[in-house]
């Protein structure tokens, strides 16, 4: 019954778009103090207000919990002996934590990264792994392994509004997937990066640029070019949509931050284009 | 230990009885003081009248011989209790008071009162859910309150009580309460817990209605516990925490007083209700 009463009220809270931020704002206090049930809902299958209340979070973007009360709870969720019930709940709210923010950050990353593992993998699970590695990749935590990044290649549908993108543009990101060398995963990385919702930082785009031409040029690479020339051409055409399209996710978008955008990536598929005309096989590209 | 019953009593049989063994005992206690302060002598006179107000109270059924545990029982009783008037939240301070020393701001019990301060102070917080917030002025409890702003309660075996006590009614502002090692016994727990939900309600129709921060982190706190590896906390406790949240988010929780069994609905499904530390405390009165 109240948690009914509340559970109806977080979806009022998230469909209202004209004060959502300054309501959850001013109730976080509340919202940090609810997260322990709202998992504990989720033991026996119960994941409606879970997911209600993940959406309240992702709509708030970091101002909607006071993660540094919940941080000695995740310990606790992402232990090795917890329940997969309360792994998979820190998992999925794992891409809103501010991990750089906790003074025990570090020990948290090994345990999330001993934890996604035991998790059963659904598209949801494998959006918030992704996610949230490649926001922790971007401040270079020494808890990352070569074989998390495997997870790329699930090539899970990242949300429109989604920091692990964002930041995961950043260049000693890339380097990262790059040092890997393993065409597919760095393959995978890009398309996830690639997307209409976001624009790239400019070193990471740089290394890019650069990365095309060294990485994907010759006949064997064929396969990859099209997976990302096919996403480049896909990537455009919704960024032709305009600016209301794009603001619908992101209200602070202004008209030249997309004229930006649409210039990186002309330019990415530009250079692919000319990598793929200078192969033998002949352009990929007007065949799309 | 909780205690068996022979047969059903009626709740105010079993409350009076509770209480005038409460009272008799804390009389016997301060009649054994050496030297009684001011408030000692306020205590004496209030529960001589208390004593009497109880007897009046009394009721043709008799409790059952069997009661031994006078705190627990005691906070079993006051579980039970609902007429409870905001001229008690006088009573129960002045209780309170006569239990206590204050030194250069530090709260002490005083010699042999540990438990009677312990079972005031949750009397106590429990009676200002029935304090008319929105007139505090008018209300003795919130003139009666001497103890300094800055009075430590650290090492009181009621100190999160008396600290929440505090928080409350001195005008001090933004007052931090540790939760970390607060981990009572079911029966004060629940009491607590209940007790600090009645205050949120009460405070619900304040202009500025927001829930205090360190109630909000008293929520969290036993929420969270229900995830760790410590005994989860009795489900009535969850339902408390909920309803204090649901309070702050804005939820029309005041119109959810009803039968308790209808609150507890939705939380028994995610209670395991073979462990006894976690059946709700309702249960425990049913036999």
């Amino acid at each position: 019954m109240v948690s009914g009463l509340i559970t109806q009220k977080l979806r009022e809270i998230v469909e209202d778009a004209g004060t959502r931020s300054t309501i959850i704002r001013s109730k976080r206090k509340a919202l940090t103090a609810l997260f322990p049930y709202v998992t504990l809902r989720t033991k026996d299958g119960e994941h409606e207000m879970f997911d209600v209340f993940l959406r309240v979070v992702r709509s708030s973007e970091r101002s909607g919990l006071m993660w540094f009360y919940i941080e000695p709870l995740l310990s606790v969720l992402l232990d090795e002996r917890a329940p997969v019930f309360s792994k998979q709940a820190a998992i999925m709210a794992s891409p809103h934590v501010p991990w750089w923010q906790f003074e025990n950050g570090g020990h948290l990353v090994q345990l999330w990264a001993g934890a996604y593992s035991a998790v059963p993998y659904t598209d949801d699970v494998g959006q918030s792994v992704v996610d949230t590695l490649l926001q922790i990749a971007s401040w270079k935590s020494p808890a990352i392994t070569d074989d998390m990044w495997l997870w790329l290649n699930k090539c899970p549908d990242l949300p429109p509004v989604c920091s692990g993108r964002y930041w995961g543009s950043n260049h000693a990101v890339f380097k990262m997937v790059r040092a890997l060398k393993d065409t597919k995963t760095l393959t995978s990385y890009l398309l996830l990066i690639w997307s209409e919702w976001d624009f790239l930082m400019p070193r990471g785009f740089d290394e890019m640029c650069a990365s095309i031409r060294e990485d994907f040029s010759g006949e064997e690479m064929g396969r990859h070019r099209t997976d990302l020339i096919r996403r480049l051409s896909y990537v455009r055409r919704e960024l032709e949509r305009g600016l209301e399209y794009i603001q619908q996710y992101k209200p602070e978008l202004k008209e030249e931050n997309l004229h930006r955008r649409r210039d990186q990536y002309k330019r990415l598929q530009d250079i692919l284009l000319e990598v793929d005309n200078e192969t033998a096989a002949g352009p990929i590209g007007e065949s799309l | 230990m909780y205690y068996e019953l022979t047969t059903q009593p009626t709740p105010s049989s079993l409350i009076s009885a509770c209480l005038r063994d409460f009272v008799s005992r804390i009389s016997e206690e301060l009649a054994r003081i050496d030297k009684p302060n001011k408030n000692t002598t306020r205590l004496l006179t209030t529960l001589s009248l208390w004593e009497t107000r109880l007897e009046i109270a009394k009721r043709p059924q008799q409790f059952d011989g069997k009661l031994h545990d006078a705190p627990h029982r005691f906070l079993e009783a006051v579980e039970r209790i609902h007429s409870f008037g905001p001229q008690l939240a006088d009573t129960y301070l002045k209780v309170l008071l006569g239990c206590i020393d204050v030194k250069k701001g530090r709260v002490m019990e005083r010699p042999g009162l540990k438990q009677a301060a312990r079972a005031a102070s949750i009397c106590l917080l429990r009676a200002l859910s029935c304090v008319d917030w929105v007139h505090m002025a008018d209300e003795e409890v919130f003139e009666s309150y001497a103890l300094p702003p800055n009075a430590n309660f650290e090492g009181l075996l009621c100190h999160h009580t008396m600290s929440a006590i505090h928080a409350l009614l001195s005008s001090r502002k933004g007052c931090w309460l540790d939760w970390a090692d607060y981990k009572p016994d079911p029966p004060e727990y629940v009491l607590f817990a209940n007790a600090l939900d009645g205050v949120v309600r009460a405070r619900a129709s304040l202009v500025d209605s927001k829930v205090p921060r360190w109630v909000l982190r008293f929520a969290l706190h036993s929420l969270s516990m229900s995830l760790s590896q410590d005994p989860p906390p009795p489900a009535s406790v969850i339902t408390a925490c909920l309803s204090i949240i649901g309070v702050d988010l804005g939820c029309d929780i005041l119109s959810t007083s009803g039968p308790i069994s209808e609150r507890y609905a939705d939380v028994l499904r995610c209670v395991d209700l073979s462990d006894p530390e976690t059946v709700p405390h309702w249960k425990w009165f049913q036999g």
